[in-house]
């Protein structure tokens, strides 16, 4: 009948679908080329060579090829054990923040949960003032934990921001859910473990991703609190230091002249931000599909035929 | 519970209280899960964040971080006022929030816009690549982001390369030689670098959404427009409402790098914003306590828009932070 | 499967987490071998490589003679924000060189006294740091810190390390080797050859650029002091020794002229204000710029790159331009007498270690170690000639170069930021080779010395009139206290003229002295006054303590 025919007729790709998915797809092409080009550009000048970079002028390709910028980045001293400490705190970081802020978005997600509003509201606040850098160093210095690699970990565990994101997608989920475990007996824990967490795989995955690039990113609290011991540095803060090696001179001009800074520089502190850029991202956007698959759907609309 | 309190006289009162605190106990302990979940995390939100406050009382000396607390001269409002009577910080303020007011808006509906149009590729791997590629400008720093967006803007730049060529303009243009256009600029950079990051989210919403809901739209006839609108963003919309509550109350955060590293002398009237004043005037003078003050500051009007946004939220009917 | 991976990560994360906990808890062994004693050295002054001096050559040298070696930590963030941390706490390494904020360190305690320790320790130090003894000692009466390059001696540097009005080569050559003396001269030459090259390799030809970007403000803000015969950015009068600032002076409205002129003939790089240190490195590389301002160093990236290019006349030479003829020059540095920032024991550190400390650092500013630290050793990086002057073969000259050499070496660790001294040594030498003239003939090319030639000098600063000596040189190191109206000045006024010369220089001539006069009224709003005053004081007690 009329229904039939309707239905037979949506089931196929229309005009307006054609001029839709045409319009979509050239626009994400001039995206992803705008969005790709600055990252091409940073690789091509992390394989040029740096005297050369000076005059400007690269944009895709190296010009005069050379390896040195890589070279001169990984032959510091403490790249490795950077490398290896960011790589631990970055999993370590992301594991124990996953597990505190969803266990707590879980108990304040809760109705009837007591605290709710009032715990929720003691998170929130801390989005939006801070004691000041002197306070909280020493702070950590009174909680002895100046020194030690949880000086990373701990004063992070739970950003009130995931928090509120978590709760927000586990309010989302189906109450009948977790009535239906209740009264099989099910305690909050049970719960939390076996019903809830499965179920926010795509928050869990976006969470993590948040904390993960903060955690890899981070090279403040080295500075702050470690900033003397080699053994706990990490990546971002051994480049930085790289980094400011190679800029020429902080506008003292004794030690410029006086250490023969100006003399063959092989490096200049643009090729080597872009070598930078290049080492520290790689790792995190490789990581990356591992995460994505969880909250960029593989069937869509358009795959069901 | 509520009706008897009411009820009772005055002399019954102690007793309703202790029947109140009772039935509280009662029901912390069958929520005792819930408690075990919470506690500890409230205690290290404590120590770790609401602790240092106490370097609040910064703002209201000559702080010398050499002496001890008892040994601070205090000077009660002095770096308010300074703050306050600058002669910039009028123009200051302004741009704070003109910057974090255009950044919130287009990159609200910028975001947004992108994931619905990503959830919208038909091709799976498309999609995934694409989602990748948005996101990258997010890795680069500031330093490396500003230095391109500069050399995109030079008199040279590709910019006016591609103006000219298209005949929308005649003769070269100083873009950011002319403060009028640093806001937009600003704008279009922040959305440059972080729109694709920031689809995440909204993506990771979408994919809570029952696919079925979209089988039965297209049963029903609905059109693709007419699906985007009636499933994924209401699917959406929790999670819209909820960050931009909370964005509303950074609306005083408009950031700083790329300021310091786009502003120059001829823009500095529109550049020039809360945090970067706090750079110049503050740390890199050794005075905290104006470093803290504003702080202060940015913190009561971060709470003034959180709470007003959140009741308003409440209003509508749209549910809020708390 | 997907147990045992489980299981296989939690093991690894059990593994990861041992690993760190043992990170954690190694502390430093106090120096690896008997006797030997490793100490921290902060320098919130420089970036720079974290190394262990006993990992170097001349540092090794120095642990076997004085059984103490240094770990040395360099700044990476901001230098401010690790120095107050470092006060709140109290917790200091044992030497620190503590760049803006010395004199928070001193106030808060966090230095110790010197001057008992090095009468009784350190007669080398003592003879060393003679010439500013005085001048080092803070108001109540303590030596907190030892600057480096304590001067001993003027000698003339032979290249333009410092401040000069920058031309093209190929401009000087095409019209005859031609001598500027004054601002308009040297306009001229650039308004000629402009106007005869309007592209160079292709690219539209930039006469005159000025860079302007962060804390790269001299460019603009130095010229009028230079261009009146002053020594660097502030005016000091020579016998009255009355300080004033010269940014609401006539000189400096003669100078934006100058550049308003220059806008409006089209001769100024549009660019001039909005310019990143990057591009304006890459403008000047590509060749393109006929003439700029400003301190040889802040260009020097750009400059190394023209050198090693095959056009030998795309270089730049410098000339000490002034505003009229009969206006004595005074671009190249007098003698300095720096005494801030500087390196000193901090507070905390035991008596015995105080003494092994002074002690090393006394041994540094032995003779012997200073040449060790500037020259290296006799044979191997330098040479002595029959008349005892040193000097650099070729060979020797790269191979110093080469950063990597002298890192191992020792010539980075172990410089500048320790007692060192700069100008001359006894025998006539000088403390920098590169200022010694044996070494940097040896370095001049072909064209280089054609140009020499052309203009019949030996040195390229020889065009420049030697420095008067000046007591007070240089004016930056008075202590601006925090908090006052004088540092605020120093910020305000910054804030003021990259606002506002901008609007002057690129103004319609006509409404130039509009333009001027309503930044001089907005000028003179801030408390320069304040600033002039401290800065006199400071110029004078300093002249006195040196006379």
């Amino acid at each position: 009948m009329i229904l039939a025919k309707k239905r037979k007729k949506n089931l196929m790709r229309t005009k307006e679908d054609v001029l839709f998915d045409t319009f979509n797809v050239t626009f994400m092409i001039l995206l992803s080329i705008v969005m790709l080009y600055p990252f091409l550009n940073q690789i091509a000048l992390s394989l040029n060579a740096a005297t050369d970079s000076v005059k400007g002028g690269i944009y895709l390709w190296p010009r005069e090829f050379t390896w040195r910028n890589y070279e001169y980045v990984f032959s510091q001293a403490s790249i490795m054990q950077g490398i290896f400490v960011s790589v631990a705190r970055t999993v370590i970081g992301t594991l124990i923040s996953i597990l505190c802020t969803a266990m707590v978005a879980y108990a304040i997600a809760q109705e009837k949960f007591v605290f709710k509003r009032s715990v929720t509201i003691i998170f929130i606040m801390t989005m939006y003032f801070n004691g000041g850098l002197i306070p909280t160093y020493l702070l950590m210095r009174d909680l002895q934990l100046i020194g030690t690699f949880w000086v990373y970990i701990i004063p992070g565990i739970i950003s009130a921001f995931n928090l509120i994101i978590m709760r927000s997608f586990i309010e989302g989920i189906p109450k009948s859910i977790f009535e239906q475990a209740r009264i099989d007996g099910a305690g909050d824990f049970r719960v939390f473990f076996q019903i809830v967490l499965p179920l926010s795989l795509p928050v869990l995955a976006t969470v993590s991703l948040f904390v993960a690039v903060g955690q890899w990113n981070q090279w403040f609290d080295v500075f702050l609190y470690n900033s003397s011991n080699e053994s706990l540095t990490t990546l971002q803060y051994e480049l930085m230091k790289v980094l400011q090696n190679t800029a020429t001179s902080n506008g003292d001009w004794n030690s410029a002249q006086a250490s023969g800074e100006h003399a063959a520089n092989t490096v200049t502190p643009k090729s080597i931000q872009a070598t930078m850029t290049i080492v520290a991202s790689l790792p995190i956007i490789c990581i990356y599909p591992f995460l994505q698959k969880y909250f960029v759907k593989g069937m869509t609309l358009g795959a069901v035929k | 519970m509520k009706t008897k309190a009411n009820a009772v006289t005055s002399q019954a009162f102690p007793e309703s209280q202790t029947g109140r605190v009772k039935s509280f106990i009662a029901t912390c302990k069958s929520q005792k899960a819930l408690l075990l979940m919470t506690v500890p995390f409230v205690i290290w939100v404590f120590v770790f964040k609401y602790l240092p406050v106490w370097g609040w009382t910064m703002a209201f000396q000559d702080f010398k971080p050499a002496r001890s607390f008892s040994e601070q001269e205090w000077v009660g409002f002095k770096h308010f006022a300074f703050l306050f009577t600058d002669d910039r910080f009028l123009g200051v303020l302004r741009n704070t929030l003109a910057q974090s007011l255009i950044n919130l808006v287009l990159g609200f509906v910028t975001a947004i816009g992108l994931a619905v149009l990503i959830n919208e590729l038909t091709n799976v791997k498309f999609k995934r690549v694409v989602q990748t590629i948005s996101y990258l400008p997010h890795f680069l720093s500031w330093v490396v982001a500003a230095a391109l967006i500069s050399s995109l803007l030079s008199m040279d730049g590709i910019i006016n390369e591609l103006l000219i060529g298209l005949n929308i303009i005649d003769d070269k243009i100083l873009w950011l030689g002319v403060g009028e256009y640093f806001w937009g600029i600003l704008a279009a950079s922040d959305i440059w670098k972080n729109v694709g990051w920031n689809t995440i989210i909204y993506l990771a919403a979408i994919s809570m959404i029952d696919m079925e809901q979209y089988e039965a739209a297209k049963i029903d006839g609905a059109s693709r427009l007419q699906r985007i609108k009636y499933i994924t963003i209401p699917g959406m919309k929790p999670v819209i409402v909820v960050l931009l509550i909370m964005n509303m109350g950074y609306i005083i955060e408009a950031g700083f790098e790329a300021q310091y590293l786009l502003g120059n002398g001829q823009n500095i009237e529109y550049s020039e914003n809360i945090d970067v004043f706090v750079i110049n005037y503050g740390i890199s003078m050794f005075n905290f306590s104006l470093a803290t003050a504003a702080g202060i500051f940015k913190t009561v009007i971060s709470l003034i828009f959180l709470i007003a946004a959140n009741s308003f939220s409440k209003k509508m009917g749209q549910g809020g932070l708390y | 499967m997907l147990k045992r991976k489980t299981i296989f990560f939690a093991f690894g994360l059990l593994a990861m987490l041992c690993f760190v906990a043992a990170c954690s808890n190694g502390e430093k062994g106090e120096g690896g071998e008997e006797g030997v004693s490793t100490y921290t050295f902060f320098n919130a002054s420089s970036t720079g490589k974290d190394v262990n001096t006993a990992e170097t050559k001349i540092g090794k040298m120095f642990e076997e003679e004085t059984g103490v070696n240094f770990d040395i930590e360099h700044i990476v963030g901001d230098s401010n924000q690790k120095i107050g941390t470092m006060i709140a706490s109290g917790e200091y390494p044992e030497l620190l060189n503590a760049q803006n904020a010395t004199n928070d360190v001193i106030d808060a305690g966090g230095f110790l006294p010197l001057n008992d320790l090095i009468e009784e320790h350190a007669p080398n130090l003592r003879k060393l740091y003679d010439p500013i003894w005085e001048k080092m000692k803070q108001e109540d009466g303590n030596i907190y810190i030892l600057p480096s390059g304590v001067s001993n001696g003027y000698i003339k540097p032979p290249n333009i390390g410092q401040s000069a009005f920058f031309i093209r080569r190929d401009a000087l050559k095409e019209q005859g080797y031609p001598q500027p003396k004054t601002i308009d001269e040297y306009f001229d030459i650039i308004e000629k050859y402009a106007k005869a090259h309007p592209t160079i390799n292709g690219a539209d030809t930039i006469p005159y650029t000025i860079l302007q970007y962060d804390w790269h403000v001299g460019q603009l803000f130095d010229p009028p002091a230079f261009l009146s015969g002053e020594q660097e950015g502030i005016m000091v009068d020579n016998e009255t020794l009355d300080v004033s600032v010269h940014h609401n002076q006539d000189i400096t409205k003669n100078w934006l002229q100058k550049l308003n002129e220059l806008n409006s003939k089209g001769l100024l790089d549009k660019e001039s204000f909005t310019q990143n240190y990057d591009e304006y490195l890459a403008k000047i590389s590509s060749g393109r710029v006929v003439g700029w301002f400003g301190p040889q160093w802040e260009s020097a990236a750009a400059l190394d790159t023209l050198e090693q290019d095959d056009d030998p006349y795309n270089d730049f030479m410098g000339f000490p331009i002034v505003f009229e003829e009969g206006i004595k020059d005074q671009y190249l540095n007098p003698e300095s007498y720096v005494t801030s920032p500087g390196t000193g024991l901090t507070a905390g550190t035991d008596e015995e270690d105080q003494v092994k400390i002074i002690k090393f650092l006394d041994h540094i500013a032995k003779v012997d170690s200073q040449k060790l630290i500037t020259w290296g050793i006799e044979g191997e990086t330098y040479e002595v000639n029959e008349e005892g002057r040193f000097y650099r073969t070729e060979e020797q000259i790269e191979q110093v170069s080469n950063k990597e050499f002298a890192d191992e070496f020792g010539f980075t660790a172990l410089g500048w930021y320790w007692p060192i001294m700069s100008g001359t040594f006894d025998d006539g030498n000088s403390v920098d080779p590169e200022v010694q003239p044996e070494v940097a003939q040896l370095s001049y090319d072909e064209v280089d010395k054609e140009f020499l030639e052309a203009y019949n000098i030996e040195v390229f600063t020889d065009l420049f009139t030697e420095p008067d000596p000046a007591p007070w040189f240089p004016f930056w190191d008075a202590v601006i206290e925090t908090g006052s109206e004088a540092q605020l000045y120093d910020q305000q006024s910054r804030d003021l003229i990259k606002q506002s010369y901008p609007d002057i220089i690129l103004a319609d001539p006509a409404k130039f002295d509009a333009q001027w006069n309503s930044f001089k009224q907005e000028f003179e709003k801030l408390p320069y006054k304040a600033y002039e005053q401290v800065i006199e004081d400071s110029v004078k007690k300093e002249a006195s303590l040196m006379e």
